[in-house]
């Protein structure tokens, strides 16, 4: 079967505007600008079959976020091969933007002054959605994370842990083959994230969706993900089994989780 | 096109949800015309005629420039690709399976409809507080022409914003430039006063522009202070410069987004 994702050599290079610290500083920035250059991923290979769930680990500023946004075309890589579901994302043709979809926990594709149905009624138009597969879907998701009395409350006044279920809602309504996930968690309660991890791991399953979760919650990466991938410095550090990877860096049962990471973290500087 | 419907209509459906909102919009074009009127009035004391309008005349006027204007809201599209593309949200638009220009273009006119409604309401009124007899004298042709040509410039003005405010993409903060061409461009649609008043070679040069066929020319058409010929040829010139926009737009739109970085997000 041939990969839904498959990148080679795959870099995306920065260029970021820096100046002297002061009032002088700044005034000289405004004749002469200085620049300098960052390698946000650099020579990454990657290929992720369907029906994987994926993790995508690292610390901040590892070149997760520049992953996703080159893979669902946002941005444009600087060198090296891309092909995601059979095209080059930042071509960003329709029929390749209606096989995937995206959910960042700290961007939002609700219209905040309306309910979350008006949201879904215009996703469905966008995304040509038929009327049976819109009812059938929708169904599914309300039913599973109960959410029949909320569909109809502006999205302005719901509580984050709720709108991030609406966001899940309006990104798999058109049964994407594949979904990216960006820290779709970030400042939920423990209840809400256990939520959101039962309803993602049924969507894996049932829907059979290929899913990439990058994730600072290791929880969510341990219980998801059988594979991951772990990013440092732009680079691919270590692309396995999840298990694998927290006994290699696990030194006693029941460590606390956070001083797993921490190792796991550090491998990029011993790299 | 289904999709750009959806667009427009949740579009219409936002702009409605504050009340206090929709009152204060139906009102926004009574208060043009009561500025217009005390400001004419001085103006018009001891003299019956300013460059051919008389009073009522300049009411007139007024009353369908500050209802086209009211109606025309694409300036919030520059304002808003600058604000996205600067801080990283724009990729919202890029996800989705719609051209970003067309998803725009069907925000804003969703919005116009909202504020054409309203608009039409205050100016009714307005016309009524303030006995303003519109002319009208216009044979159907020409005022069919002039609600061509209203259609068409909020279509153009949307396309002109666009290109605009994708300036974002290659020079990150435009705030300022946006609110100086706002001005201008205030200035050369005719809604600050009547362009008749600038001098001929001013005037002649505004018409090949767009703007001036956007808000100046179709009031003229309706007041019946100007005819079918001038029509058709304001028609001419805002249809050409609205597909070499169209154009144009793709064109920059393909050529600069590739410099997103999406910072932000």
């Amino acid at each position: 079967m041939r990969p839904i994702i498959e990148t080679r050599g795959l870099t995306k290079a920065f260029r970021r505007f820096e100046k002297e610290p002061g009032l002088l500083g700044s005034v000289k920035s405004l004749f002469k600008r200085e620049f300098s250059e960052k390698l946000a991923v650099s020579d990454f290979d990657l290929n992720v079959e369907p029906g994987e769930f994926v993790g995508l680990i690292g610390p901040n500023g590892a070149g997760k976020t520049t992953l996703v946004k080159m893979l669902t075309g946002i941005i444009a890589p600087t060198s090296g091969e891309i092909e995601v579901l059979g095209f080059w994302p930042n071509r960003l043709q329709n029929a390749f933007k209606r096989q995937y979809a995206v959910v960042m926990g700290q961007k939002s594709q609700l219209f905040f002054e309306l309910t979350a149905a008006d949201t879904f009624g215009l996703f469905k138009e966008l995304y040509g959605i038929s009327d049976e597969n819109y009812k059938r879907n929708l169904n599914f998701f309300v039913e599973l994370f109960d959410l029949k009395e909320l569909l109809n409350v502006q999205v302005r006044s719901l509580s984050l842990g709720e709108r991030m279920k609406m966001e899940l809602v309006a990104a798999l309504l058109h049964d994407p083959k594949l979904l990216f996930l960006d820290e779709p968690t970030i400042g939920l309660d423990a209840v809400a994230q256990r939520q959101m991890r039962l309803f993602l791991r049924e969507v894996n399953e049932q829907k059979g969706t290929t899913i990439l979760l990058t994730s600072h919650y290791m929880e969510d990466v341990l219980s998801l993900c059988k594979r991951s991938v772990v990013v440092g410095e732009g680079k691919k550090l270590y692309d396995g089994g999840t298990d694998a990877l927290f006994r290699r860096f696990q030194k006693e049962e029941g460590e606390e989780i956070g001083l797993v990471v921490e190792r796991i973290y550090a491998m990029g500087e011993k790299a | 096109m289904k999709k750009y419907f959806a667009i427009a209509k949740t579009a219409f459906k936002a702009q409605i949800v504050y009340r206090f909102d929709v009152a204060m919009t139906a009102l926004g074009t009574l208060w043009k015309l009561l500025f217009a009127w005390i400001l004419w009035g001085a103006i018009f004391q001891g003299q019956e005629s300013v460059s051919g309008f008389d009073f009522g005349g300049m009411l007139g006027y007024y009353l369908v420039v500050s209802f086209l204007s009211s109606m025309d809201q694409s300036s919030g599209v520059s304002f808003e690709l600058n604000e996205r593309i600067r801080g990283g949200t724009f990729s919202k638009f890029m996800v989705l399976p719609a051209s970003p220009q067309l998803q725009f273009m069907a925000q804003s006119l969703g919005a116009s409809f909202y504020y054409a409604l309203f608009a039409l309401l205050a100016a009714l009124l307005g016309a009524l507080l303030f006995q303003i007899r519109m002319g009208f004298g216009a044979e159907p042709a020409a005022l069919l022409c002039a609600f061509c040509l209203s259609a068409l410039g909020l279509v153009f003005m949307v396309s002109y914003h666009f290109f605009v405010g994708l300036l974002a993409f290659k020079f990150q903060e435009i705030n300022f430039f946006l609110h100086l061409q706002g001005n201008l461009i205030a200035l050369a649609t005719g809604a600050m006063l009547p362009l008749s008043l600038l001098p001929k070679t001013v005037l002649e040069l505004l018409n090949l522009l767009p703007f001036s066929q956007v808000g100046y020319l179709p009031a003229m058409l309706l007041t019946g202070r100007a005819g079918l010929g001038e029509g058709l040829k304001g028609l001419l010139v805002l249809v050409l410069w609205t597909a070499a926009f169209l154009a144009a737009n793709r064109l920059l739109y393909e050529r600069l987004r590739v410099q997103y970085d999406g910072v932000g997000i």
